[in-house]
């Protein structure tokens, strides 16, 4: 039988996990060059369902640490903990003697954060006591490793002890390029750079989450700017404008009770408000806050309680809630059922970290960062 | 193949194997391709398909029927969601053949330009396939073996994308 025509082969592939892809590589020329395609990854990023892998950067040992997802016949899941890429080496090769000496007196604070994750991409950060700031760029499933210019060039010079900053990794396809925002926040100013000269109009705190070619930030409750309504702020990665939206739920005042967060469900924002005796996430779906569910916010629910991502393509939502240590749970949005996570592996510091469900779901991460990664430094040095 | 009911048209399809099928012309429409000639008035009583055999005619006929019979999405604002559940559920019998047969589907649905056949054929592929080495896969799916990459050019993308998390 004669071999299929290319926008079969095109449409055969946009359906295959990027892991069954990176494999697909090998069968023929013709499949490998589809698979690099440009056309393709686009194609590739409209259509595939990706499963989604744990993922955390274990900040004692320097490594990223995936977790394979067993399942047990009544159902349960354990996690097993495997070490998927050490960033020992790269985390020496960038360390400041200022940060060595840091690491020397028994900091917790020794290697980077997961900051977020774009288009199968983490970006780590890393604060040390100069408020100096070292931002890298990861590929788990290549393995690569690449770190952003330091901040002073940026600034032009040192900059000031009482400097915060936040960060977010989008992506742009109209240039197919990665952006690393920064926003600087000083005393009473803010500073964007990547030639921004519009700054947002409510301080930013904490890491974006990128999806629909945006980013999002909270504007924090009880800022003096947002004391009377919260917002969401809004960066369009494409064409470099902040806006604000609402959130869902409008929060009064803000207390230990409630609160709300951000959070990544995998190419969608999420936006989880908690109150009383209640959780609720909702997701933005085409400008419109939709809720995604409710459940109750009692034990095994306790103490402190965070969103970390979703679980699955179901739409099942994986819980953080941190009571002298951390416990995971799945809530089951079909059943309303909340599952609790084993773990396998307790070498890795788990309970000490923060888990990213990580979506190897991009093309690019076939392809790797190296290109990328030049456009990146490129864009700072006609800065 | 012939259907009971006589008030509408009907359509004939002549398989390459010279196999004819009656079919009613709802159903027949299904297939862009056959929809386009009847409004070009191009077709005439028999629509010969000279490369489509009998019994992936049938097959190919079998899935128009349901799908000409089931309600359109379209159609109706409320979607019934009894009738969806039951097209899916026949979508997922009906790519219970072969493969040999399921890419014979495809090829002739490419042909007719039968849009949900091709996406539900493509995804039964990629089911099949996704779990496959890339041997694996040239032997299913015929490759052209002048077409495969040099033993360094393999070893090059095996280095280039060893999965991380195996």
């Amino acid at each position: 039988m004669a071999e299929f025509a290319s926008d079969t082969i095109f449409d055969i592939l946009s359906r295959l996990p990027v892991k069954s892809l990176a494999r697909f590589r090998r069968v023929s020329k013709r499949w490998c060059a589809y698979i690099d395609d440009d056309y393709f990854g686009i194609l590739h990023g409209e259509r595939a369902v990706e499963e989604l892998t744990p993922l955390m950067y274990d900040p004692n040992l320097s490594c990223i640490v995936g977790f394979d997802i067993i399942k047990s016949e009544e159902g349960k899941f354990t996690l097993e903990a495997k070490k998927v890429m050490s960033l020992e080496s790269e985390l020496k090769a960038s360390c400041s003697k200022y940060r060595e000496y840091i690491v020397g007196v028994g900091s917790t604070n020794r290697g980077y954060l997961v900051g977020g994750s774009c288009n199968g991409l983490l970006y780590l950060s890393l604060h040390d006591i100069l408020h100096i700031t070292s931002l890298a760029v990861i590929h788990p499933l290549r393995k690569e490793f690449y770190k952003l210019p330091p901040m002073q060039r940026l600034l032009g010079g040192l900059y000031y002890l009482d400097v915060e900053e936040s960060h977010g990794l989008g992506f742009d396809v109209s240039t197919n390029t990665f952006k690393m925002v920064c926003v600087f926040r000083e005393e009473n100013f803010q500073r964007v750079r990547l030639l921004i000269s519009q700054v947002p109009p409510y301080p930013i705190y904490g890491n974006g989450i990128f999806a629909h070619g945006c980013l999002y930030w909270l504007a924090p409750c009880g800022e003096p700017k947002s004391k009377s309504r919260e917002e969401i702020i809004c960066f369009d990665v494409r064409n470099e404008e902040f806006t604000t939206i609402c959130p869902p739920k409008k929060i009064g005042r803000s207390d230990y009770s409630v609160y709300c967060q951000l959070v990544d469900l995998h190419g969608e924002v999420g936006y989880a408000y908690f109150y009383n005796d209640s959780i609720e996430v909702w997701i933005l779906n085409q400008k419109e806050w939709v809720k995604h569910c409710q459940f109750s916010r009692k034990p095994p629910l306790h103490g402190y309680i965070r969103i970390l991502g979703r679980w699955n393509n179901d739409g099942d939502i994986l819980i953080k809630s941190y009571a002298g240590r951390n416990y995971l749970f799945v809530y089951r949005l079909k059943s309303g059922v909340l599952d609790d996570l084993n773990f396998m592996g307790k070498e890795y510091g788990l309970q000490q970290t923060y888990m990213y469900m990580y979506p190897a779901s991009s093309m690019f991460s076939i392809r790797g960062i190296n290109k990328t990664a030049n456009s990146i430094e490129t864009d700072l040095d006609s800065d | 193949m012939s259907t009971s009911s006589s008030s509408s048209k009907k359509i004939v399809l002549k398989s390459a194997d010279n196999e004819t099928f009656e079919i009613d012309e709802i159903v027949a429409l299904e297939s862009q391709a056959i929809k386009n000639m009847i409004e070009d008035e191009c077709a005439d009583n028999v629509i010969p398909l000279g490369n489509i055999d009998s019994k992936t005619l049938s097959k190919i006929i079998e899935y128009c029927k349901k799908h000409a019979e089931s309600p359109k999405k379209d159609d109706n604002a409320d979607i019934d969601e009894k009738a969806v559940e039951d097209l899916k559920s026949f979508d997922a019998e009906f790519a219970k053949v072969d493969m040999p047969l399921i890419q014979d589907i495809l090829m002739a649905a490419n042909f007719l330009n039968i849009d949900n056949l091709i996406g539900l054929m493509c995804r039964t592929i990629a089911d099949r396939i996704k779990g496959k080495t890339p041997e694996e896969i040239r032997k299913i799916l015929n490759i052209n073996k002048n077409d495969l990459l040099s033993p360094e050019q393999e070893a090059k993308a095996r280095e280039e994308n060893s999965w991380a998390f195996d």
